[in-house]
């Protein structure tokens, strides 16, 4: 049988190798490093890892001008002179404009990172509803944001009122914020609302504001169709200093985290009959339609296709797990 | 601000899930309801960019609110913040937060005695955003939360507050921001928290020698060592608090009582009697009017002084029927310390109709320990027996303790003016 041990001599040249790999490239060529070919290889190496780690620092501070991840969202404007001004977004958005029966229609089958953007006030004297609004709210299945902008005067009130109970996601004052500018902060509180409010009852009334804030901030990566680095780079940080905090606040790792989000995501958006599988396994950030069923039967356990899954059984599911961690860090920390 | 991403992700970089301010339409009254919203999330938005200050808004529109604001028919407390709001957030890099966190500290105070509790905590969590590096806001919005039952946000913000208040060295608002956590944590029944809390409040208060700090914390233990049985602790903590307070500390009154719950529970009724004569002139709110009154009546009946009795029973009823959400809060405790009263007086169509009544309340209420003790003592009314006799209580620190109690409480007394107490029979 042959030994697996290096022999000494060869151990010797790779522990020195390996020391000359941790010399700086600024120090390359002074005192007792010499530029031989291997030197320059590793620095070659520490060059081309440099560049990436200025590429990745220069990313990131743009991430607080751009949206969290790289995906561009879609934002579905009504076509009204009131809104025109917002189609000249960039920075993380793509901006079209649509008359009301395009809005419903688009809506059906909109991503859950769209947000569709309505001044249902048609003569903002008189703060009546366009009746369109009910519908459009209706196809959105509730899992597609509606912004509605409104005029912020003391008549309207009772109307904004009526709209947020009619299942508006959020209302901005059309007079202010119908520019890019300044719709930005409203566009970053709409997104993934629909998929936090569903979310929220699942987490027990004792969980910590920071277990909110995972759990909130997993939902806006997961309706972008992020990855555990887009999670961490919402709080600016590193992946394996989130996985740390969800060990602490006894969640689920960040990959299985955001694992979660998305298969409710997916559930919540396959409840509207106009979306296929796939399209909503797509619109939820798996590859194929096959990863959506795979992703059902391991984390829901059975065999029924997604279709006959319903959301509330997906969160069943995710707060049984929850309590199992928490019950878990709780043994643990007794035993500590 | 530290640098810790998750503690500082909350509503702004990470928002809550439901429209953002939306309760406001619902509290703050016409013409107000809009501006007041708009009003949030502009600071709201101010703060989560500290840098810029952005977003960018048109400057003619921010003037014509403003125009507007002024315009508004004035309401008290509520239109003077929003005009200061207005003019700070018509020029968003110009605007200071000191003065945003106050004008929300105003909006919040006046939410507060309109009864609009959503919008005190909405405007109270902005003025801690808009004024990050001010710990006593941030501690100020902790306890709102703790008032009003949210222990959860409680926590977060008094958490948030320590932490700020070490960063900016502001001893006195770690302090207070500790023992707010220990009281949060032994509301909710977690003493082992709470005394980790409260002892490292008590660090703080003594290493940066806050004496007045020091006497409170020691109160707050106190309180814990006789939820979690503690007896003996708990009277040397006692003695502790009082020597800290002094004897002319506003706080006295509160630790007499608590004190003298503790001899009521332990039943050495004649060492609290003395004390809650020279008590009762210092509470005036009719909730803790009530609570000594009964107290009184109780220890009255175990030690046989009838007369005293009486007059309690007569002044303590007169308040039972008025009925305001404090006093009923209150009743079921109240009322079994009036049965027991009475029953040691052998006094027993009061003492059933007290103890009917309690049952009652602690029902609705869902307050278990007192619909126990009426049950309790409902079975002895039915059975003619004596619920309660004063037990002897040999001389010691704890007879000493009530003297100094008396003695102080009368000076102090005397010095503010107030009523002399019911002259003893």
């Amino acid at each position: 049988m042959q030994s697996t041990r290096q022999p000494a001599g060869q151990q010797r040249r790779e522990r020195a190798f390996l020391k000359r790999a941790c010399v700086p490239p600024e120090k390359f060529g002074q005192g007792r490093c010499e530029p031989t070919t291997k030197n320059a290889l590793v620095f070659r190496g520490w060059q081309h890892m440099h560049s990436i780690k200025r590429w990745t620092s220069r990313t990131r501070e743009m991430s607080g001008a751009i949206p969290t991840t790289r995906r561009v969202r879609d934002l579905l404007i009504q076509d009204s002179p009131a809104l025109r001004g917002l189609l000249r977004i960039k920075g993380g958005y793509a901006a079209r404009a649509l008359p009301w029966d395009g809005l419903v229609e688009v809506a059906r089958a909109a991503a859950p990172s769209t947000v569709l953007i309505v001044a249902p006030f048609d003569d903002p004297a008189l703060p009546v509803p366009n009746p369109r609004l009910r519908e459009l709210i209706g196809a959105s299945g509730g899992i597609v944001p509606v912004l509605a902008l409104v005029p912020f005067r003391s008549a309207c009130t009772a109307a904004v009122r009526t709209l947020l109970e009619q299942g508006v996601t959020d209302i901005a004052d059309v007079d202010l914020e119908a520019v890019p500018d300044a719709i930005r902060p409203r566009l970053q509180a709409v997104h993934a609302q629909p998929l936090k409010r569903s979310v929220e009852p699942a987490l027990s009334r004792f969980a910590s504001v920071n277990t909110r804030t995972l759990v909130r901030a997993a939902a806006e990566v997961a309706v972008d169709g992020g990855t555990a680095v887009d999670l961490a780079d919402v709080f600016r940080s590193t992946e394996r200093t989130v996985s740390g905090w969800c060990a602490r606040e006894a969640l689920p790792p960040p990959r299985r985290l955001l694992a979660w989000l998305r298969l409710i995501l997916a559930i919540s958006l396959l409840e509207s009959p106009h979306r296929s599988v796939a399209k909503a396994a797509r619109g939820a950030g798996y590859s194929f339609d096959h990863s959506l069923r795979r992703a059902v039967r391991d984390m829901l356990g059975g065999d029924a296709p997604p279709r006959e899954r319903t959301v509330s059984q997906a969160l069943d599911a995710f707060a049984s797990e929850l309590r199992s961690l928490r019950e878990q860090r709780r043994q643990e920390k007794r035993a500590a | 601000l530290p640098r810790s991403p998750l503690d500082f992700a909350y509503r702004l970089v990470v928002r809550p899930a439901g429209a953002e301010g939306a309760p406001v339409l619902a509290e703050v009254p016409e013409p107000y309801a809009l501006h007041a919203l708009k009003a949030l999330r502009l600071v709201l938005a101010w703060s989560g960019e500290p840098e810029t200050h952005t977003p960018l808004l048109r400057r003619a529109e921010m003037d014509r609110w403003e125009a507007t604001v002024l315009e508004l028919p004035q309401h008290e407390g509520l239109w003077e913040p929003l005009v200061v709001l207005a003019g700070q957030l018509k020029r968003p890099a110009r605007a200071r937060g000191d003065a945003i966190g106050k004008g929300c500290l105003a909006v919040s105070d006046w939410a507060t005695g309109a009864g609009a509790i959503e919008t005190t905590l909405l405007f109270a969590e902005a003025a801690a955003l808009a004024w990050p590096e001010n710990a006593r806001l941030a501690w100020v919005a902790g306890r709102l939360f703790r008032t009003h039952g949210r222990y959860r946000l409680s926590e977060y913000w008094l958490r948030r507050a320590a932490r700020v208040a070490v960063w900016g060295d502001d001893f006195e608002t770690q302090d207070l921001a500790l023992n707010s956590l220990g009281n949060l944590f032994s509301q909710q029944g977690s003493f082992v928290d709470a005394l980790n809390y409260l002892t490292r409040a008590l660090a703080v208060a003594r290493k940066h020698r806050i004496k007045g700090r020091q006497g409170a914390v020691t109160h707050d233990l106190f309180a814990v060592a006789v939820l979690t049985g503690d007896h003996s602790r708990a009277e040397r903590l006692a003695v502790g608090a009082f020597q800290l307070y002094g004897s002319r500390h506003p706080n006295l009154p509160k630790l007499a009582h608590d004190v003298v719950q503790l001899w009521l529970r332990q039943g050495r009724f004649s060492l609290a009697l003395p004390v809650l004569r020279a008590l009762l002139r210092f509470f005036d709110v009719p909730q803790d009017r009530l609570r000594v009154l009964a107290s009184t009546a109780r220890a009255a009946g175990a030690c046989g002084e009838r007369q005293l009795y009486e007059r309690a029973w007569i002044d303590a009823w007169a308040i039972v029927h008025q009925h305001t959400p404090e006093i009923d809060a209150v009743m079921p405790a109240v009322l079994v310390d009036l049965g027991l009263g009475a029953a040691s007086l052998s006094d027993w169509s009061h003492a059933s109709e007290a103890f009917s009544l309690a049952l009652e309340a602690a029902e609705a209420r869902g307050a278990h320990e007192e619909a126990a003790s009426a049950e309790m003592g409902l079975e002895m009314v039915g059975r003619y027996e004596r619920v309660e006799i004063s037990r002897r209580v040999p001389r010691g620190p704890a007879t000493q303790l009530a003297e100094a109690f008396v003695h102080s409480l009368e000076e102090a007394g005397t010095a503010a003016g107030r009523e002399s107490p019911t002259p003893p029979p």
